[in-house]
């Protein structure tokens, strides 16, 4: 197809270079720096979706971010994106498009049947229109609304494409680069300010692109050119196209988005698709600019009605013309200067005014050009149903209620100009109480609660001489406080046309006895006649008007809509503008990619993960890993063709027959010293710690303040002042914050250091009864005998030459032991432990195996101490001391704590031996008694014991204590299991502890 | 009257609206995230408090990068769709996790608060024993372990087991 | 995301922190006779006020110190920060 609107010359494209591209399955061309949006109109293609409520035929509206029509569904590199905007997307070879929310084709559409339907998709449909008869919502209405619900069609493929984030500070953030970003960015640049510079579009420049002015006796456009290489060339500006602030949070954070890759067919190498920003401003100028709202009137959702800024910058930066019968509807100077393009491009406009008699330079201009003016004219409809055909004009009275006779005049396009909305999204996220400002009906920002400023028309100044002496000022100014620098920038000669006041008409009135769909929001099909319903029906908060009728809620964010609907529901309420308020502005300014808000943390990067030292001898091993935190911990050691209970088996039976060895490097350890560090552990644990002699460990619980077990383990003492901790894996990071909030919080008298030493030491756990055989070939220099190195004994020795600490410590309720040496000789103590090991059947055993040996001993852990269990219902309270006090002590007394019936610790065996019993499972009196049937305890671990070779599991039930030898059922309604079992004492094997001392 | 409960600040967000591709509300205890998909075809997403005392209904974009992390991780496509809108409510964290619903010991005066970031599921339930309380005088038995009391008496929820730290989530 | 000047390590980014809650609870001595009222006090009742807040961050991910900070819960706005031996005023 040739581009057969496209002007002969002028735009800003390259015409050098034709792109060829792709929608709804159709050949295109068009040149490099097109938008999609601008390259299908060059074509003449001005239908391009359905909309979302009515399907309504949808063209292009705007030209940029603000666009709510032209949506499409993105093909690209193989993947593809829904919900992009096609005035945003910029044109790449190969790039493929289609249309959303129609079937079987955009032309012929059969959504558009609720076209017809309209009558029952009023205002707040969502809510009510399906409710009743209630049983129709799942059978018929609610798989309707499903099926119309959405926009594009997401993939559901992973991303393949990387996001990268990136943290920066700086002294000024300018957030746009239209006359007020380049002239405030400039000065502050030239006193040596630490400037950003974002732009939201490929081009820089913003207005200066598509208006008639004259700075420093050079087009606005080669004012901006030279301001942006000069800006390029400083070392203190980072000046960025295709980069959005989207937010602005606390304390002067902004966040914006730079699309690396989204103009290319696909991204490079090694580079990110989008970068997030996370920045620092000391100051922040927001030059914005501003959008410009509509005029509403009857039907005006057709395809060819557009905004009047959006024809001129077709034809100003991309040489396309919107029409070639251009009707413009003005209430304001700027309709005239996009008439004045089409007039200079070889084609008569219409220009219809609301006002009577305006003048000004620019009208001038225009009756100079011998354009078509109308005056005290309105588009009263839009006529045409894929596209504008012709128009139904009037003329309206004075006072603006009374129309005229009606005439239709041809057309195929209407551009509207309904004056500008200050862009104050930045601004209003920052905190600051914005203002209504009279003479733009508009909000403006008003008192700042952070270092914003706002510049130019994003403030309500419309004027390029005042925005540009206003910028430089500012510029100058904020970075003067920062760097002492004053380099006064001379102020350069600007030329523009003067325009005059517009008029405050919004909303064309209805003609008698026509009831034409008026359009607020265009994307989400709110029409003036919805918001009279919500506020018929009590809706009163502009907030609650919103989300009843989704005004300004669809994927522009009602940039158009908004401020006509404010304006609709104030002339229906009798109230001002003001009074009615505007809704909150809320992040992100434009839709941000997921991804790049997530950045580089996806996949395996999701979390960080830990390994021991010893890790990779693991995995030469065959060791099956298991997330433990963020650590990688061995599961169990797969040979041949076993599965995890098959493995777990045999390393659990090995280690109460002969030895294992199990890697528990990752143990929280937290080195104590200090004259007063004795003193801490009494108060933190709640057993005694004055009299632990040096060289002896010691099995602690600490609970939190409420009297809930927060964490165990032992604590060795290493030398007089001198404390080694461990703690669970879980609980590591925590306790430590514990301590050091009572050390510098609580107890500052107390003279004690604690510090972290997890990653410091490695750490394996030989435990059976050949440990000790093990140990006297480690270690051939120390008396490792049960008098030598008894129970919770301690020495200090080397293994080969590595310094070693050795504990005779025990989980697994054999007689073990923990070696730990620095985390460099992990490996090598490793290693030498199999060696030695070898001639007594040593086998390494993972975490399964690890659980099934406390389980079965009644060793609590995590699944127990839960963060809801106190000393008593872990059989713990032979701990609790009762002389001294300690944290959480005084919870203990409560009524609930103490209760005669108070849930308890027992062992559960299933009666045919042989079931396994799900963990999380409930505990019941009777399996058949009627729901609610009451819950006395849950398992809160199972495994299968190796000594008795039985399911055992672990329970805590209420009453436990008077529970033994009970018959019982567990229910898991999860894996549909009833299991009749019989309760037993937690200490399943070994019940008087005497292995552990042999 | 001073009651165990702290306010606090949850964000929450929703994406682009696409065509249906999740049909249940879905939520993903180890990661704390919830998602679940609008009849508009928005995908309605949450997880993590921001962490601090707050009334200003206005959180930081870090907590939502924390929850649409966790999000990814479970349902990796989420990464191609944009987010939308997002917005900060202020929660009402109970010391224990639980609401109160109960009566007080001023007439007249009832307790049905300390939702934290749950109870929308809850509601009927939570309306239905509340309104029960207040006709009748006395809590319902399906109620009465959601007293105020509690916190004497250590009958406590604590169902994640986090303690008084409300801003652990 | 708030901006947190560390009273030893300056200015620093709210992600190296981690939040203790209000900074005004008192733990009761040890050892101390002490009612129910004032235990439960201690442990669960808080003022939880909207405006000037001062509570306790630990500087997690950098000097591992304790810090008091006051701050507005209604804006977010901080306004001092002491360390951990300092008394509030």
């Amino acid at each position: 197809m040739t581009q057969s609107f496209r002007i002969e010359n002028g735009g800003l494209i390259n015409r050098d270079k034709k792109i060829s591209f792709k929608f709804n399955g159709k050949n295109f061309f068009g040149y490099e720096g097109d938008t999609l949006a601008s390259a299908l109109i060059a074509n003449g293609v001005h239908l391009i979706g359905r909309s979302f409520k009515y399907h309504r035929p949808r063209g292009f509206f705007g030209a940029g971010v603000d666009e709510p029509y032209a949506i499409v569904q993105l093909y690209r590199n193989g993947e593809t994106e829904p919900n992009i905007k096609a005035t945003e997307q910029e044109l790449f070879q190969g790039l493929e498009a289609k249309s959303i929310n129609c079937w079987p084709s955009v032309n012929f559409d059969v959504g558009a049947i609720n076209n017809l339907l309209k009558m029952f998709l009023p205002a707040g449909f969502y809510y009510k229109t399906f409710m009743w008869p209630k049983s129709f919502w799942y059978k018929i209405y609610e798989p309707f609304i499903r099926k119309a619900a959405g926009l594009g069609t997401a993939s559901i493929k992973h991303d393949k494409e990387r996001y990268e984030h990136k943290y920066e500070y700086c002294d000024l953030l300018i957030t746009g680069s239209g006359p007020s970003g380049l002239a405030s960015a400039y000065s502050a640049a030239k006193n040596g300010a630490k400037v950003i510079l974002a732009e939201d579009k490929s081009r820089f420049g913003g207005t200066l692109l598509t208006s008639e002015v004259n700075i420093g006796n050079q087009s606005g456009k080669d004012w901006a050119d030279s301001i942006i290489s000069e800006l390029k060339e400083m070392p203190n500006v980072t000046v960025k196209n295709r980069s959005q602030v989207f937010g602005y949070y606390d304390h002067n954070m902004l966040v914006m988005s730079e699309r690396i890759s989204d103009h290319l067919p696909k991204t490079k190498k090694f580079h990110p698709k989008q970068r997030l920003w996370y920045i620092r401003a000391k100051e922040v100028l927001i030059s914005s600019g501003s959008i410009e709202r509509p005029i509403v009137f009857g039907n005006n959702d057709t395809p060819g009605v557009m905004l009047s800024s959006a024809a001129k910058e077709y034809m100003k930066v991309y040489g396309v013309l919107v029409g070639r019968k251009p009707l413009v509807f003005t209430n304001n100077d700027s309709g005239y200067e996009t008439a004045i393009e089409f007039k200079k491009n070889g084609i008569d406009p219409i220009i219809l005014d609301t006002r009577k008699e305006p003048q000004s330079e620019i009208i001038e201009e225009a009756k100079s050009m011998n354009i078509d003016i109308k005056n005290s004219y309105v588009v009263v409809a839009a006529k045409g149903y894929k596209k504008v055909k012709s128009a139904d004009i009037a003329k309206i009275s004075d006072d603006k209620e009374e129309l005229g006779l009606i005439e239709n005049i041809d057309c195929d396009c209407i551009c509207v100009s309904g004056f500008w909305t200050p862009t104050i999204h930045l601004a209003s996220q920052s905190g600051n109480k914005t203002k209504f400002n009279e003479d733009i009906d508009a909000f403006v920002p008003g008192i700042s609660k952070q270092n914003e400023k706002t510049l130019g028309a994003a403030n309500g100044i419309y004027t390029l001489e005042e925005t540009l002496i206003d910028s430089f000022e500012k510029g100058n100014l904020l970075s003067k406080k920062i760097t002492n620098n004053d380099n006064k920038i001379s102020f350069p000669n600007v030329v523009e046309k003067k325009s005059t006041v517009h008029d405050k008409f919004w909303c064309v009135p209805l003609p008698k006895g026509k009831n034409y769909k008026r359009f607020l929001d265009f994307q989400n099909d709110v029409a003036v006649s919805d918001i009279e319903i919500a506020l018929k029906e009590g809706y009163r908060s502009i907030e609650h008007v919103k989300r009843y009728t989704t005004l300004g809620m669809a994927t522009d964010q009602g940039k158009t809509s908004n401020l006509n609907g404010l304006q609709l529901v104030s002339k229906i309420e009798n109230k001002v503008v003001p009074s009615v308020g505007h809704t909150t502005f809320r992040p992100p300014y434009s839709p941000i990619s997921i991804g790049a808000i997530v950045g580089r943390e996806v996949g395996k990067h999701s979390k960080p993960t830990r390994k021991s030292p010893m890790h990779s001898w693991h995995e030469k091993n065959n060791a099956v890993f298991v997330d433990a935190g963020v650590w990688l911990r061995p599961r169990y050691y797969k040979r041949g063709n076993e599965n995890l209970f098959e493995a777990s088996k045999r390393e659990a039976k090995n280690v109460r027959k002969n030895v294992g060895v199990c890697d528990v490097t990752t143990l929280g350890k937290i080195d104590i010293k200090g004259p007063d560090a004795a003193e801490l552990l009494n108060r933190v644990y709640t057993n005694a710690w004055l009299k632990l002699p040096v060289g002896k460990a010691r099995y602690g619980v600490m609970l939190r303040e409420d009297g809930i077990v927060m964490d165990d383990g032992t604590t060795t003492r290493i030398s007089e002042n001198h404390y080694h901790m461990t703690t669970t894996t879980a609980q590591a990071a925590n306790v430590l914050s514990h301590l050091e909030y009572y050390l510098q919080i609580v107890w500052p008298e107390l003279n004690v250091n604690v510090v972290s030493t997890t990653e410091q030491w490695a750490g394996a756990a030989i435990a059976g009864p050949k440990s000790r055989d093990v140990l006297k070939k480690l270690f051939p220099l120390v008396d490792v005998s049960n008098e030598g190195l008894p129970f919770m004994g301690y020495v200090e020795s080397e293994l080969f030459g590595a310094k070693a600490r050795i504990f005779r410590i025990s989980f697994s309720g054999e007689l073990a032991y923990e070696v730990n040496v620095e985390s460099d000789n992990g490996n090598f103590m490793w290693e030498k432990i199999l060696e030695v090991g070898e001639e007594f059947e040593i086998q390494p055993y993972g975490t399964e195996a690890l659980s099934t040996l406390r389980i079965e001993m009644g060793h609590v852990a995590g699944s127990e101490l839960d963060g809801r269990t106190i000393p008593y219902d872990n059989s713990l309270e032979g701990l609790v001391s009762k002389k001294k006090d300690f944290i959480g002590k005084r919870s203990l007394s409560r009524k609930a704590f103490i209760a005669e019936d108070r849930q308890k610790i027992v062992g559960v065996v299933p009666l045919d031996k042989k079931t396994s019993i799900p963990e999380g499972s409930h505990l019941v009196e009777d399996s058949r008694a009627p729901m609610p049937n009451p819950k006395i305890g849950y398992i809160s671990a199972s495994c299968w014991s190796v000594e008795y070779d039985n399911p055992f599991s672990l329970a805590i039930l209420k009453d436990g204590k008077n529970m033994i030898g009970k018959k019982l059922y567990v229910m898991s309604p999860l894996k549909n299991k009833v299991i009749p079992v019989e309760v037993v004492s937690s200490h399943y094997v070994d019940p008087k502890g005497e292995r552990v001392r042999s | 009257m001073t009651l165990p409960i702290e306010t606090h600040l949850l964000q929450a967000c929703v994406s682009e609206p696409v065509k249906p591709v999740l049909d249940n509300v879905v939520t993903f205890g180890a990661g704390h995230f919830y998602i679940s998909q609008s009849d508009k075809g928005e995908m309605v997403m949450g997880g993590d408090l921001d962490g601090y005392n707050s009334y200003a209904q206005r959180g930081n974009l870090p907590t939502l990068q924390h929850v649409l992390t966790e999000g990814i991780a479970m349902m990796p496509f989420l990464s191609k769709l944009k987010m939308l809108r997002t917005w900060g409510g202020i929660m009402d964290m109970s010391m224990d996790g639980s609401p109160i619903i109960d009566k007080t010991h001023i007439e007249g005066l009832y307790l049905n608060c300390g939702w934290c970031y749950g109870g929308f599921k809850a509601t009927p339930a939570s309306g239905w024993t509340f309104a029960h309380t207040i006709a009748q005088d006395r809590v319902h038995d399906l109620n009465a372990g959601y007293s105020l009391n509690r916190f004497n008496t250590g009958h406590l929820l604590d169902e994640k087991g986090l303690g008084t730290k409300t801003w652990i989530s | 995301m708030l901006h947190i000047k560390c009273p030893h390590c300056g200015m620093r980014s709210q992600n190296e922190f981690s939040y203790g809650g209000d900074a005004t609870v008192k733990r009761p001595e040890l050892g101390k006779e002490i009612s129910d009222q004032d235990w439960n006090n201690f442990v669960y009742n808080r003022k939880s006020l909207r405006g000037k807040h001062w509570e306790l961050w630990q500087h997690l991910s950098g000097c591992r110190q304790w810090i008091k900070i006051q701050r507005d819960t209604a804006t977010h706005e901080i306004f001092k920060t002491l360390k951990a031996n300092e008394e509030i005023s």
